[in-house]
C-alpha cells in the first residue's frame, strides 16, 4: 500500500489543470514555471519515504 | 562570429585532453576480464550507488538536451517544458519497476532488453523485433549528439571549408571511439563524474549571473512573454495544448527506459538497493534539466533572435560570458556528448550481438567472440552515426530521432508487461509491436515536416507514440485472450523477488 504513495507526485505532475496558471509569481518565476520545477524535489522525497518504509 | 577564440579554445582543449586520459585509464579501473561482455559491455555489474548517479544521470541527461530543450522552450514556450513532468514520473516508475528487470537479467545473464523478452517468451523472432527497435531508435540518436559537439565547436569561432571544417568533430570521434572500444563502459562512467560536475558548474551559473545581467527573472519572463506571443506561444498552455503536453511527458516516460543505453546503465549497477537510491537521488539531475530549459527564457531576456532553435544555448553563452567560461561551457556540451554517445554505442553493441548476431547466425559463439563482435559493432555505430552528421542534414537526424522515441515505446508491453506476468502470448506481442510501428510512423508522418503529435478521432491531440502503444495493447491483449502460448519460459517467479534479507 506504501507504493501507492509514489503515485501522488504522478498525478500531480499530469494534471496541468493544477498549474496551468501565471500568477502567483515566485523569484519572478510564472506558477507554471516554478511549480513544476517544485515538483521535482517534492517527487524525490515521495519516493525517499517510500525507500525508507520499505527497508525497515 | 570572427575566426577562432585563442583563449575559450585552450579551455576546451584542456577539458577535452582530460577526458580523453580518463577514457583509457579507466580500462584498469575495478578491473575484470574485458574478454567478457558483461565486463566491457556492462563493467562487471558491479557499480554501487554513486558511480550509478554519475552515469545513468551523465547517459540520459544528453548533450543534445542541452540544447534541444532550450530550444524546444525557445521556440513554443510553455509546452517546450513537457521535459519537467516527463522527468518527474520516470523516477517513481524506475524505483517500482527496475530492479525488478535488474534481478532476472542478473540471474540469467541477460544484458539486454532483448535478452529478457526471448528468455521469458522462448520467441527469438519477439526478441529480433526488440533488438531492431532499440537499434533503429538509438542510432539518430547518437547521431544528434554529433551535433551537440558540432554546436560547441562552431561557437569556439572555428571555421573551415569542406572536410577541414570537420576536422575536429572527426577528431572528437576518433578519440570517442577508441576509448570506448579500449575499456568498454568503464570509459564512460569514469567521464561522467567530469562531464556531470562541469554541467552543474556551467547551468548554476547560467541560471544565476545571467538574469543578475538582465535584472532579475520577472523582467526576462516579461520579455520572454513578449517574444513568444509573436510566435503564437506563450509562458503558459493553451487549452489545446494540455493533452498533447500530458501525453507526451507519458509517452515519452514510458519510452527512455527501454532505451539500450538506458538499459546498460540500469544495468551495470550492483543491485537493487543501489537503483532504488538512486530513483531518490536522480531527480537532482530533473531539477537540473527544468533549470537547463529555463535558458530558453534567459535568450529572451538578452535579446536573442534566432531562427535555428538549436542555436539558442551557444548564442546565449557566448553573449553572456567571458571567453574562458564560454570555452568551459562548450567544453562541457561537447564532453556531455561523450558519455551518452559511448553508452549507446556500446547499448546498441550489446543488443546486435546478444540478439542479431547470436541467435540467427551465430548461435555458438564463445564469450570471447562475443565481446569482440560487440567491440566491432560499437565501432560500426559510431561511424555510421558520424556519416550521417557529415552527409545527411541534420533535420532529418533530429526527425528520426522523434520517430526513435514513437518506436521505442512499442516494446513497452513485452519488456515492462512481461516483468509481471507471462499472460501474453509472445505472437500476440510481435503482432501488437508491428502495428504500433505502422500506425506511429503513420501518425508522424506530415507532407511538410514529421510531428510529434495527431488528433484522435477528433476528439483530442495526443502524441503518437502514446496513441500507438495503446493500440499495440489492446490489439496484444486481445489476441492474447483467444490464443494461448505453449513456448517455453526460462524465468521462474521468484526470478523477479528480491531475496528477504531475514530469511533463515
Amino acid at each position: 500500500m506504501r507504493h501507492l504513495l509514489l503515485l501522488v507526485p504522478c498525478v500531480a505532475a499530469l494534471i496541468p489543470w493544477l498549474y496551468n496558471y501565471s500568477e502567483p509569481r515566485l523569484f519572478g518565476l510564472p506558477f507554471f514555471w516554478w511549480f513544476q520545477l517544485g515538483m521535482i524535489p517534492v517527487s524525490a522525497f515521495f519516493i525517499l519515504a517510500v525507500y525508507l518504509g520499505d527497508r525497515r | 562570429m570572427e575566426g577562432l577564440n585563442a583563449t575559450s579554445t585552450a579551455v576546451f582543449v584542456f577539458f577535452f585532453v582530460l577526458v580523453t586520459v580518463l577514457g583509457f585509464v579507466a580500462a584498469r579501473w575495478k578491473s575484470g576480464d574485458l574478454g567478457q561482455l558483461h565486463e566491457w559491455g556492462l563493467g562487471g555489474r558491479r557499480f554501487g550507488p554513486w558511480i550509478t548517479w554519475f552515469l545513468i544521470g551523465g547517459d540520459l541527461y544528453t548533450a543534445y538536451t542541452l540544447i534541444a530543450v532550450p530550444g524546444a522552450i525557445y521556440a513554443r514556450g510553455a509546452f517546450g517544458f513537457f521535459a519537467v513532468p516527463y522527468t518527474v514520473i520516470i523516477y517513481p516508475f524506475l524505483y517500482l519497476v527496475i530492479p525488478r528487470l535488474w534481478l532476472v537479467t542478473h540471474r540469467h545473464n541477460y544484458l539486454t532488453a532483448g535478452d529478457f523478452v526471448g528468455g521469458r517468451y522462448g520467441n527469438r523472432w519477439l526478441e529480433l523485433a526488440v533488438a531492431l527497435t532499440g537499434i533503429l531508435a538509438t542510432m539518430p540518436y547518437i547521431a544528434l549528439q554529433l551535433v551537440g559537439i558540432e554546436k560547441a565547436i562552431a561557437g569556439l569561432g572555428f571555421q573551415g571549408e569542406g572536410l577541414a571544417g570537420d576536422a575536429p568533430l572527426i577528431i572528437a570521434f576518433i578519440i570517442l571511439a577508441v576509448f570506448t572500444y579500449q575499456s568498454g563502459l568503464r570509459a564512460p562512467a569514469m567521464i561522467a563524474f567530469v562531464k556531470d560536475l562541469m554541467i552543474y558548474v556551467f547551468i548554476l551559473a547560467a541560471v544565476t549571473i545571467i538574469p543578475a545581467q538582465l535584472g532579475g527573472y520577472a523582467a526576462v519572463f516579461d520579455a520572454a512573454a513578449a517574444g513568444l506571443a509573436k510566435k503564437g506561444a506563450g509562458l503558459t498552455l493553451a487549452p489545446a495544448q494540455i493533452a498533447p503536453y500530458v501525453t507526451l511527458a507519458i509517452g515519452s516516460a514510458m519510452a527512455l527506459l527501454l532505451y539500450p543505453h538506458s538499459l546498460t546503465g540500469i544495468l551495470s549497477a550492483s543491485g537493487p538497493d543501489a537503483l532504488k537510491r538512486n530513483a531518490v537521488a536522480l531527480p537532482a539531475y530533473s531539477f537540473l534539466l527544468g533549470l537547463i530549459g529555463l535558458l530558453g527564457i534567459l535568450a529572451y531576456g538578452a535579446g536573442i533572435d534566432t531562427k535555428d532553435a538549436n542555436n539558442v544555448v551557444p548564442l546565449l553563452i557566448l553573449k553572456s560570458f567571458p571567453d574562458w567560461f564560454a570555452g568551459f561551457c562548450f567544453a562541457a556540451i561537447a564532453v556531455g556528448a561523450l558519455v551518452p554517445a559511448a553508452v549507446m554505442s556500446i547499448g546498441a553493441a550489446n543488443t546486435f550481438t546478444r540478439n542479431v548476431w547470436k541467435p540467427f547466425v551465430e548461435p555458438g559463439m564463445s564469450p570471447a567472440k562475443e565481446t569482440f563482435l560487440a567491440k566491432l559493432v560499437s565501432l560500426i555505430v559510431k561511424v555510421g552515426a558520424l556519416a550521417v552528421i557529415l552527409f545527411v542534414p541534420t533535420k532529418n537526424a533530429i526527425d528520426l530521432q522523434l520517430l526513435g522515441g514513437v518506436w521505442m515505446i512499442q516494446v513497452f508491453p513485452a519488456v515492462i508487461f512481461g516483468l509481471y506476468t507471462r499472460w501474453f502470448n509472445g505472437w500476440a506481442l510481435l503482432i501488437g509491436w508491428a502495428v504500433g510501428m505502422v500506425l506511429a510512423t503513420w501518425l508522424s508522418y506530415g507532407p511538410t515536416a514529421w510531428v510529434a503529435v495527431h488528433p484522435v478521432f477528433e476528439l483530442f491531440t495526443a502524441y503518437n507514440g502514446f496513441t500507438a502503444v495503446a493500440v499495440n495493447i489492446a490489439i496484444a491483449g486481445v489476441l492474447s485472450a483467444v490464443w494461448r502460448s505453449a513456448a517455453p519460459d526460462e524465468t521462474m517467479v521468484t526470478d523477479y523477488a528480491e531475496t528477504p534479507l531475514t530469511a533463515s
